[in-house]
């Protein structure tokens, strides 16, 4: 009977460790998604604002030979 | 015998007790980990959009430094690669919680057949109507990996527009600057400009060929991009 009692015990506290890994690998997996989204979203602003700045520039320099 | 079934139900009790409790454990840890990632990824944008009304020199020092580290991270991977591989992790991601979802409905359901409880069965349709409120989350986190990569192919190919605008306007205002010179060293060579008008000619000339200088400078960096 006690035998059995710890066999099983045993048993659930493998599964609940199986089940706990699964888990963490799963958070890991999102948790890593997301920071690539956002590494992704900064490489986006960062093309932005130099997009704009480039724009910015060309108008300038678009005004100033007019001017010439 | 009996001891041996004893044994084994005890066993399939904890088994399934442990899984549930521990789904619901991570459960409640993934929501809690991209709550905190999306509220810190809103909190350094803002700041980021912040720095950049204050002063733009800094950001761009800055937007310099992070396009380098992301140019190192693609170079080991293939550019193209690297995106897909993104929204391919992405997807995973979802869909696995979306198992997971289906998982514990399934169990819930089998729950509520074994004990006929009413309280139970109301409970599993509790869960459904949580799994199913979660649903329209895991479909936005696969979306906004979605999104986030088309509006950086947006925004990459309007740079690659505007730098193939800006060349030519390099080009184009060489060639002017160079003419307005020869014709301001004509006018100078027939005497027909005061010392005001010349100068004045000068400055602007000067002033149109610093401010061609300082775009074809971004356009390089942006070009290393």
């Amino acid at each position: 009977m006690h035998k059995s009692i710890l066999t099983a015990t045993l048993l659930s506290l493998f599964a609940i460790g199986c089940g706990n890994a699964e888990a963490e690998k799963a958070a890991n997996e999102k948790a890593t998604a997301e920071q690539e989204v956002m590494a992704l979203d900064s490489a986006t602003a960062v093309i932005e604002n130099v997009n704009e700045e480039i724009k910015a520039s060309t108008e300038e320099v678009d005004a100033l030979l007019n001017d010439l | 015998m009996k001891t041996i079934k004893l044994s084994l139900l005890l066993a399939g009790c904890f088994l399934f007790l442990g899984n549930t409790a521990f789904a619901q454990f991570s459960k409640d840890d993934l929501k809690k980990e991209v709550g905190k990632l999306e509220k810190e990824a809103k909190k350094a944008i803002d700041k980021e959009v912040k720095k950049a009304e204050e002063d733009p020199d800094a950001l761009k020092a800055k937007g310099e430094e992070l396009l380098n580290q992301v140019q190192e991270k693609r170079a080991d991977k293939k550019a193209t690669k690297a995106t897909e591989t993104e929204v391919k992790s992405e997807v995973k991601a979802a869909k696995m919680s979306n198992e997971d979802d289906a998982l514990e409905a399934e169990e819930s359901d089998m729950e509520s057949d074994d004990t006929m409880n009413a309280e139970e069965g109301e409970n599993s349709e509790l869960e459904e109507d949580a799994a199913a409120e979660e649903a329209p989350e895991k479909l936005s986190a696969k979306d906004r990996a979605m999104q986030a990569l088309k509006k950086n192919e947006d925004k990459t190919k309007e740079l690659t527009k505007s730098i193939d605008t800006g060349d030519s306007k390099v080009a184009k205002g060489r060639t002017k600057i160079a003419e307005a010179n020869a014709k301001l060293e004509a006018d100078k060579a027939a005497g027909n400009l005061s010392e005001e008008d010349e100068k004045m000619r000068q400055g602007k000339i000067d002033a149109a060929e610093a401010a061609i200088n300082a775009l074809e400078e971004k356009l390089k960096s942006a070009k290393g991009m």
